[in-house]
């Protein structure tokens, strides 16, 4: 008997033991216990779409194609698509999420079902909510999917995320990362917003090893620091990616959160045979933390981030129809943004960069070499204003003491250069003559060395001085960035000594680095693109703007050093002008120093090509006196030998895209290799051949290695 | 009439628009466009690599891009990828690229569009390493099967193959293992057999060994000198390095081989006369190298491990440097090049292993340019090529080469000061020499006449006051008078002029200058301060004053406050070192007299050094030895007077004067030495109380 009992009373025990998570979970959740299954269907406008309640796969169908969020390849009976378990749940899963297991410090990549995932399905009358609960990392959040028109608007609010273990924490997010993909060979591309853009040509296989992945708006600084190199590869400066089939297609946006993810895409052959293109929300990094502050010892360990980034995730998906090219996705990337026209003047732009000082080891301290004086500019200004009237004339290293070792100190004009009598008088006589004075400044940039208190700089998430090397080459100076506010603060206080001179600022650097600061300076990156495009906004002077990452376009006048190419990573295809169709017609494109990167006719072609403007870096003194000066890398500047250059370049240049200035890019094609041609809004057109034989087009015969408009 | 139809007229406007729209119509089927651009064009990005070129003082400086890569060649279908190839060739007359696809076992033959043609060896290669063709005939080196295959070109069929050759001169212990071979016009192999260190092995078409060509030396140190001397024969098998065994071999189209060897610092690269030595000048010391390509122009096209290829002249001056390796898998970047080829119109084809694909570059507006140049240069036609260099230094300031070959061509017109500032820019100091040479003589024929007037004026006024003191004592009394009363001119009892004059004795009669020193007070701290002044003050001078070709420093690789600070320490601290070890080894010299003694024993040095430097700017290095000899008799003067300086100081005998400066020598080793120690510390000193602090505030 008693044995009975003790028997029964081991089942209870047993049974109590099983059943009393289950209990206590449903008691916890009990609206969110179990998975709503079956369809549900929405028919908003023209679209509907059809959405699996447990997995949020979707089927979108609008004007008679299909979009899927994830289907599985058509396979011949007994064919295999190849995916194990893992990626075949990534492939129809709605989420999959990247966590880390803080105890043991790896990082793991899962789908939402694979997760143990309980989703809560509300269908609205224009999308759904789904409060999603992964079981196995206790964590949840809430999907929504609204469908207006053509666009497909997916959000994870910040607020609806909840971590509740003490092991896992969530590190990164992927929403819908197989939408619009396709498998194997096909007729299609993939555009990814690597420099000015590129194309994946799907169709033929992949060389490469690795896929494209970039992170929008370049590393964190704040959290990790990537080295810097001249040739490093070009910054992903737009949110955006595109699918493009013969049949339509789809562009990928990040609307709100861009700051916190990488843009991805793979072709069939690297890791699956699917080609797909997806964002990678990131909410925590790893970082180095060095064990004592100045991290001169090197010791450190792999730390990880402890506060979620703070963002909401917007993702939205343009459903494209009809044969959708990179021109039909820039019309409508522009969309998000309000350009405004340039001004009225018809011609093509030019500007001359000219060096002023520098400074040079001597062997006593450092000297400063006058590299060009203020009347020098003015004479230069009187020969190129007879052949041009659009004419920006930028004044480089003009501080005391040449370019290096003045930030981010900016007014203390060297008087070896002209002085200030010389500058104003000069401002004066090019105003008059309606030609732009710009001074090139870096406000987020201190020297290594340079007298700046320790408040206005920031710190990272290992409480150090953001460093970094001089990306220029054959220098070997340090900056360490400053905080958002001290920069904008900064930047309010000289641009009024800018306006004395009545001239407009060349921001370098604060369109293009784009990074968080901790401890006593804390601000994230939103903040500091914030207080970046705030205080370029406020300064009331014109702005024109080093790589400007596409939050600054709207305040930006000039797009200087724009990118004529991608980076070329193995996996491209082809590169393609995207930045510069989203902004012809509104912001003017200047090119990096033609003097320094001259290719010859190529680059000419290249310029009119892509609709960017000729820039030079240019000095009164031969360059040789720049030899072992952080500048040595301008190997070539004097103006008197680049003078018959710059004039031939301007006026073919001009002679093409003066034709189409103010006018937008409605589209652009090849009709045979080594020849393109755009096609503007003002019903002009361009053609290049790159080519060497000639080739004829709209009653034009266009020369080997020549360039004409035309219509 | 009006509105009545003309049919007449009308017939003639119809007529014609029907004509010219049938003629738009043939015309239109026939030539849509005038003619088809360039088919395949692809446009691809950016180079994602820096160029290099030499510049200024033995420095690598960035220029303008000289190649594109433009497309590759990397199989895929039906032959599948290629795997692990190791070496490649091109036919350029038949249009053909042969890959050695080691990793498949085979040859892969494809056109220079990258379209396969054939396969060849499967089956029968098991290593194929090493390409070449010559003579009608396709060589392949197999490292597995330890054979040469050789191949009809045309029909890709088995010929014969090359066994290891049966020859005396081929000890047993020689290995045969043939990695790399190339072919010369009569067909002599030239192969290279894997740990063969006497160099590559010379076969003729008829398998018969020819002999060795092109061995490496065995670098000479201290150490292999002391075993050389030392060690029996059969020590100095066991422990003695032998000469590295060359990895890679090609030809030219004169017939001169190159030699790479990959693990050698120095002449990695070697282009053998007809006695197998080395004629690069300069040397070629790029480590690592894997394979040279040579060009029609005799132009050297190299590519290393470390993702570079390297392009020089015929004698060895750097042009071009780019690529490297790329965590990011972009296009032109190279993981591992292994093979590299150049063809007619100068694109260069880069096999690498790591990316199993051929990389092909081309040349940019700029390359074309030097290019052609550098033929001009080759030639000796410097006024023919004068023209392009100038091209070329207006899109590089810095390109050496360029001004070396403009003061050449300046050298032969007779603009002797254009080809000066050239040589100087150029840092040819030999070239310096010959252009200063001929300004000089220049100068010495329109004014000999006066410098020989100036020279007897001089003597014979000399002869003239010594005449008039002979003979009329009393005429240069008041001179004498002046100069006796500025001897005794002193400050606060310091008779500074005496004091310098005491140098004067102390250069003569050290020992007896120093015993004054020691008892009379003959030379005070002040004055001693004042002559050690005058010696930092000359090392200062010695960059500024000195002339070009005897002076390497320059004001901008020199730091003047290090200079000042090392003169001073390193002085003032062998003065001490002295001081210390006199003290402990019986010597009698104060501290004070230590110093004086010390900055008065460099009395030559201070006399000659600062008319030296003048001079060296008026001599050539035709003249150089005058300029050395004083050189070695100001310093040799100077250790004299040291010597002597502390032999009377101490009072010691010769023997003991020698230990003394052994002894302080080394002395001042340890002292360095501890403070070197003594700043470290403190270093981690200052680094640890700054990192506590910043804990603590931040």
């Amino acid at each position: 008997m008693i044995k009975v009992i003790k028997r029964l009373l081991a089942v209870v025990l047993a049974g109590t033991v099983i059943t009393a998570p289950a209990v206590y979970a449903a008691s916890t959740f009990a609206d969110e216990g179990t998975s709503d299954t079956g369809y549900y269907s929405v028919t908003v406008d023209d679209a509907v779409m059809k959405v699996d309640k447990e997995t949020l796969n979707l089927e979108i169908t609008r004007g008679g194609r299909t979009w899927y969020s994830g289907k599985r390849a058509e396979l011949p009976e007994g064919e295999s698509d190849g995916l194990n378990n893992l990626w075949a749940s990534k492939l129809t899963d709605a989420v999959s999420v990247g966590y880390r297991d803080i105890t043991r410090g790896v990082t793991t990549e899962r789908s939402m079902t694979l997760l143990n995932s309980a989703v809560t399905f509300n269908g609205r009358s224009d999308g759904f909510d789904a409060k999603i609960r992964l079981k196995t990392l206790s964590l949840r959040f809430t999907l929504q999917v609204r469908l207006s028109g053509d666009k497909v608007k997916v959000t994870v609010p910040r607020d609806s995320i909840e971590e509740s273990s003490d092991k896992y924490r969530l590190q990164y997010m992927l929403v819908y990362p197989f939408f619009d993909s396709s498998y194997s060979l096909a007729d299609g591309q993939i555009l990814v917003p690597d420099g000015s853009g590129a194309v994946i040509d799907l169709s033929v296989p992949t060389p490469a090893k690795q896929a494209y992945s970039a992170r929008v708006y370049g590393a964190d600084y704040g959290i990790s620091a990537p080295p810097v190199s001249p040739t490093a590869p070009l910054t992903a400066t737009m949110p955006v990616l595109a699918l493009m089939y013969g049949d339509g297609g789809t562009m990928i946006t990040a609307d709100s959160g861009a700051e916190y993810c990488s843009v991805n895409a793979s072709v069939s052959s690297i890791t699956t045979q699917y080609n797909f293109a997806y964002f990678n929300w990131i909410y925590r990094e790893t970082y180095v933390k060095y064990y004592e502050s100045a991290g001169t010892d090197g010791k450190s360990y792999i730390a990880f981030q402890e506060q979620m980034n703070n963002f909401d995730l917007v993702q939205t998906m343009t459903l494209l129809d009809g044969g959708c090219a990179v021109t039909d996705v820039a019309k409508r990337y522009r969309e998000k943004f309000n350009l405004q026209k340039p001004d009225g003047n018809s011609n093509a732009g030019l500007r001359l960069e000219f060096l002023m000082a520098e400074n040079k080891k001597g062997m006593f301290g450092n000297e400063t070499v006058a590299m060009t004086t203020s009347k020098y500019v003015q004479s230069v200004a009187d020969e190129v204003k007879q052949y041009c009237n659009n004419l920006n004339i930028s004044l480089l290293g003009y501080t005391s003491g040449g370019l290096n070792g003045s930030y981010p100190e900016h007014f203390s004009i060297e008087s070896k250069t002209g002085g200030k009598s010389g500058y104003k008088k000069l401002s004066e006589s090019l105003a008059a003559d309606g030609i732009n004075l710009a001074f090139v400044t870096d406000f987020v940039k201190a020297y290594e060395n340079a007298a700046v208190s320790n408040g206005k700089l920031a710190l990272n998430i290992s409480n150090q001085f953001i460093t970094l090397n001089d990306s220029r080459s054959g220098s070997s100076a340090k900056f360490r960035l400053m905080n958002a506010d001290a920069a904008a603060a900064q930047l309010a206080k000289d641009v009024k000594k800018v306006k004395e001179y009545n001239a407009a600022v060349d921001y370098a650097s604060i369109g293009s680095i784009l990074y968080s600061g901790y401890k006593n300076s804390d601000f994230t990156r939103r903040n500091a693109a914030d207080a970046f495009v705030n205080a370029v906004k406020e300064s009331g002077a014109g702005a024109n703007i080093v790589k400007p990452n596409d939050y600054m376009w709207g305040v930006c006048n000039g797009y200087l050093e724009a990118p004529l190419s991608s980076s070329g990573f193995m996996i491209e295809t082809e590169s393609v002008p995207f930045v510069q169709t989203v902004l012809s017609g509104y912001v003017d494109m200047y090119s990096e120093a033609v003097n320094l990167n001259y290719t010859g006719r190529e680059l000419v072609l290249r310029l009119i090509d892509f609709n960017v403007y000729p820039s030079f870096t240019l000095t009164e003194k031969d360059a040789l006196e720049l030899y072992g000066t952080n500048s040595s890398g301008i190997f070539t500047s004097s103006y008197s030998i680049w003078k018959d250059t710059v004039k031939e370049m301007y006026e073919e240049v001009n002679g093409v895209l003066s034709r189409v200035r103010g006018a937008t890019v409605e589209k652009r094609y090849s009709p045979v290799g080594g020849v393109y041609v755009t096609e503007y809004s003002n019903g002009v057109s361009v053609a290049v051949n790159y080519g060497d034989n000639e080739y004829g087009i709209g009653g034009q015969t266009v020369k080997g290695k020549s360039a004409t408009a035309f219509g | 009439m009006k509105g009545k139809i003309n049919f007449k007229k009308l017939i003639f406007i119809v007529i014609p628009l029907l004509v010219a729209t049938l003629m738009g119509l043939f015309f239109a089927d026939f030539t849509p466009n005038i003619a088809l651009a360039d088919a395949g064009y692809d446009y691809q990005s950016d180079a994602p690599y820096e160029t290099f070129t030499a510049g200024p003082q033995g420095s690598i400086v960035t220029t303008q891009t000289a190649y594109m890569p433009v497309s590759r060649i990397s199989l895929s279908g039906e032959y599948g990828a290629l795997n692990a190839p190791e070496d490649m060739i091109t036919d350029e007359p038949e249009g053909r690229v042969y890959i050695a696809d080691t990793g498949n076992k085979r040859v892969v033959v494809t056109g220079l569009d990258g379209k396969v043609l054939t396969v060849i060896g499967e089956g029968v290669l098991s290593q194929p390493t090493g390409l070449a063709i010559g003579n009608g005939y396709l060589f392949v080196c197999d490292k597995t099967n330890k054979l040469v295959y050789i191949y009809d070109k045309s029909t890709y069929e088995l010929v014969t193959t090359i066994d290891r050759p049966d020859n005396p001169l081929v000890g047993a212990n020689t290995p045969y293992v043939p990695t790399k071979i190339t072919v010369d016009s009569r067909g002599n192999m030239y192969l290279v057999s894997e740990g063969c260190v006497s160099g590559l092995m010379q076969i003729n078409m008829e398998g018969e060994f020819v002999g060795y060509v092109g061995a490496n030396e065995t670098p000479t140190t201290l150490v292999s000198i002391f075993q050389n001397l030392f060690f029996s024969e059969e020590q100095k098998n066991t422990f003695l390095a032998t000469p590295r065994s060359p990895t890679n071999v090609a030809i030219d189209s004169r017939g001169l081989v190159y030699t790479v060897t990959n693990s050698a610092v120095n002449d990695s690269v070697k282009k053998l006369n007809t006695l197998g030595n080395s004629i690069m000048s300069p040397a070629i010391n790029y480590p690592d190298t894997n394979a040279v390509s040579v060009d029609k122009s005799d132009n050297l096209y190299t590519v290393q491990s470390d993702g570079y290829v390297a392009i020089f002249d015929s004698e060895g001056n750097l042009l071009f440097r780019f690529g490297g390796t790329d965590a990011y898998e972009r296009f032109g970047s190279l993981s591992n090049p292994v093979a590299v080829s150049v063809l007619d119109d100068g694109k260069i084809l880069v096999l690498d292993k790591n990316y199993s694909m051929i990389v092909i570059f081309s040349r940019t507006e700029f390359a074309d340019l030097l290019f052609k140049a550098v033929d001009f240069y080759k030639d000796g036609l410097y006024l023919e090529g004068e023209q392009l260099w100038n091209e070329v230094l207006k899109l590089n300031s810095n390109f050496i080469l360029a001004y070396k070959a403009l003061a050449r061509a300046n050298m032969k017109r007779g603009d002797y000061d254009a080809a000066l500032t050239q040589f100087k820019f150029a840092e040819d100091r030999s070239g310096y020499s010959d252009a200063y040479w001929q300004i000089r003589n220049d100068w010495l024929e329109d004014n000999l006449g006066w410098v020989l007037a100036l020279i007897l004026v001089f003597t014979a006024a000399v002869i003239t006051l010594k005449i008039i003191d002979r003979k009329k004592p009393g005429a240069l009394l008041p001179v004498k008078r002046a100069v006796s009363k500025a001897s005794s001119f002193n400050v606060k009892g310091v008779y500074f002029l005496n004091e310098l004059r005491h140098a004067k004795r102390f250069c003569k009669h050290t020992q007896d200058a120093v015993y004054e020193i020691k008892y009379h007070g003959a030379a005070s701290i002040f004055t001693a301060g004042i002559m050690f002044v005058w010696f930092i003050i000359l090392q200062i001078l010695s960059v500024v004053v000195k002339g070009y070709l005897f002076n390497p420093a320059t004001v901008y690789n020199t730091d003047g406050w290090n200079t000042v600070f090392i003169t001073v320490g390193v002085f003032l601290l062998l003065v001490l070192c002295n001081y210390f070890v006199s003290t402990v080894t019986d010597g009698e010299g104060k501290l004070k007299y230590c110093f004086i003694s010390f900055v008065y024993a460099l009395t030559p040095y201070l006399i000659m050094a600062l008319p030296l430097f003048v001079i060296s700017n008026f001599l050539t290095y035709n003249e150089s030895v005058v300029y050395y000899f004083l050189e070695i008799v100001m310093y040799a003067w100077s250790a004299v007077c040291v010597f002597r300086a502390v032999m009377e100081l101490h009072d010691y005998s010769f023997w003991k004067t020698v230990k003394n400066i052994l002894l302080t020598l080394f002395a001042f080793a340890m002292a360095l030495l501890f403070f070197i120690v003594l700043r470290m510390l403190f270093a981690q000193l200052f680094g640890y109380f700054g990192s506590v602090i910043g804990e603590v505030f931040s």
